[in-house]
């Protein structure tokens, strides 16, 4: 399957379809074109070039020399210490058919990998390394949270996350971190997670 | 103190914006207005300068110090109560009053040479949604400037092209996905993150949510309502709505003028005539400012 490629404003070009992951794509496309600006989705990536100009060919022959078969894995993995008493610990055991002491073990048990910081500052969208968790059947919530305290530690669509500061939310939440996610004051690295790094949870001894 | 802030409005402090932290989720936020803001820079003859976005009034600053300073956008201005001219450069002297009072919902900017600013992840911006960047300004902040030149020649300075265009005709690169939204819409709301639209026949078929995939300012959302969203300067990084068409970026500072209830066209362009539509307008601006040694010999 080759990639799709979409015009995406008028510098931009969005590219879906891939079969690779959006991480390697990126570091692909970053050397082939050191002046665009490349931002990476749950299974997409868009390149910004600096200026107009038709780059679509350019972008195709570089993509057609992606080697799917090379995945760059972080060998970083990053404990996150969570105190597990969200208000959706009991929803999420009923969705899932656990207990609540299975949902909290389960939780720990998988290796999580951060596919995407977005939405918000230093926002982790995980996903499990193997693919698949028993959490997959968790969905949002039907109504968001108009403040989701910060730290809070939350499930949706077979993904958990983070939220990194106080802000509106969708996602189950299950349980809540002390650790500091975004920090601007470290310009070089303000972000604790980035793209490609894996995750475990640890349950913090009460 | 050198600056001191009397009346803060809503005020907030706003540069070109933070576009080197959007894989980390950080919001490129900015100035809302990029015209007027670009054309107080260029008054001021400090390219990248940030400066006091004004949304709403009335502001009032006084300095212990003299202040070269340009307002750019629709307000009254005065000095002590006397008016003072917009869009050129003037000197505020020690101790006078200057009062900032929007005339439109629109951003008015106050460009100060030599404003000093603490920086955060490399840019001057506040952003509403993340809360990074300096604060908002409050009653009695004080501010400092650079020592200044009281000969420099940018006093005197104005903008001397007419750059007024139709707010309502907003123009579109249509994509990446499929839904025409060409046409009359009516403003619903405006705010940083975005703006939202209204019409009685609201998109169909706009129930799916994709995968989250990277959005910026200008893009046009289209949420289950059916009820487009244009992203603004600090929208977030990321979303799951589908993006029928992006602002073309020589039309993005119409969105800080809009106001409820207009009704605006969108009309869809080519990638081709966004870039020269670009291109003129860069060029306009470049021109656009006079400065008092550039009038020749009488």
């Amino acid at each position: 399957m080759t990639p799709k490629l979409t015009e995406y404003g008028e510098r931009s070009i969005l590219i879906e379809d891939i079969e690779t992951t959006p991480l390697l794509m990126s570091i692909e496309l970053e050397q082939a074109f050191p002046t665009a600006s490349i931002r990476s989705g749950l299974s997409s990536v868009v390149i910004t070039f600096p200026d107009y100009e038709d780059y679509f060919a350019q972008v195709e022959k570089v993509l057609a020399g992606i080697n799917t078969s090379e995945q760059p894995v972080s060998s970083k993995v990053v404990e996150i210490p969570v105190t597990y008493d969200g208000e959706d610990l009991e929803a999420v055991a009923k969705a899932t058919g656990l207990s609540v002491a299975e949902v909290i073990s389960n939780h720990q048990d998988v290796l999580w990998s951060v596919k995407l910081i977005g939405f918000a500052p230093g926002f982790p969208y995980l996903v499990p390394t193997s693919g698949s968790s028993v959490f997959d059947s968790v969905g949002r919530l039907e109504t968001h949270r108009t403040k989701v305290p910060s730290g809070a530690v939350g499930l949706a669509a077979g993904m958990s996350c983070i939220y990194p500061s106080v802000m509106p939310g969708g996602w189950q939440l299950i349980g809540r971190t002390e650790i500091v996610l975004f920090n601007v004051s470290n310009t070089n690295q303000p972000s604790l997670l980035n793209i490609g790094d894996q995750v475990r949870f640890v349950e913090v001894s009460k | 103190m050198t600056i001191m802030i009397v009346s803060a409005g809503l005020t907030i402090i706003e540069d070109k914006g933070r576009t080197e932290y959007t894989n980390l989720g950080v919001p490129v936020s900015g100035a809302f207005d990029k015209l007027s803001h670009q054309l107080a820079c260029n008054l001021i003859n400090e390219p990248l300068a940030p400066m006091f976005e004004i949304l709403r009034g009335p502001f009032q600053l006084k300095s212990d110090r003299e202040l070269v300073l340009a307002v750019v956008g629709e307000a009254k201005v005065t000095v002590d109560g006397y008016p003072a001219p917009l869009n050129s450069v003037f000197v505020l002297g020690v101790n006078n009053n200057l009062r900032v009072v929007p005339s439109s919902e629109s951003p008015v900017y106050l460009a100060i040479k030599g404003l000093v600013i603490q920086r955060t992840l490399g840019s001057y911006s506040h952003d509403t949604l993340s809360q990074i960047g300096p604060a908002p300004l409050k009653d009695g902040d004080l501010f400092e400037t650079r020592e200044i030149d009281k000969n420099d020649p940018v006093i005197g300075s104005f903008i001397s092209s007419n750059l007024k265009t139709s707010i309502c005709d907003l123009r579109y690169v249509p994509g990446p996905h499929n839904f025409e939204i060409r046409g009359n819409w009516q403003v619903r709301s405006i705010a940083r993150s975005g703006i939202r639209l209204s019409t009685n026949h609201p998109l169909k078929d706009a129930s799916s949510s994709l995968a989250s995939f990277p959005v910026m300012p200008g893009a046009i959302q289209v949420p289950p309502s059916g009820l487009p969203v244009i992203l603004g300067p600090d929208c977030g990084t990321t979303g799951g709505y589908p993006v029928a068409g992006v602002i073309i970026e020589a039309n993005l500072h119409k969105l800080a003028r809009l106001t409820p209830e207009t009704e605006i066209n969108l009309i869809p362009i080519t990638r081709q005539e966004a870039a020269s539509a670009k291109a003129q307008l860069s060029k306009t601006i470049a021109n656009s400012v006079t400065r008092p040694n550039d009038m020749g010999a009488w």
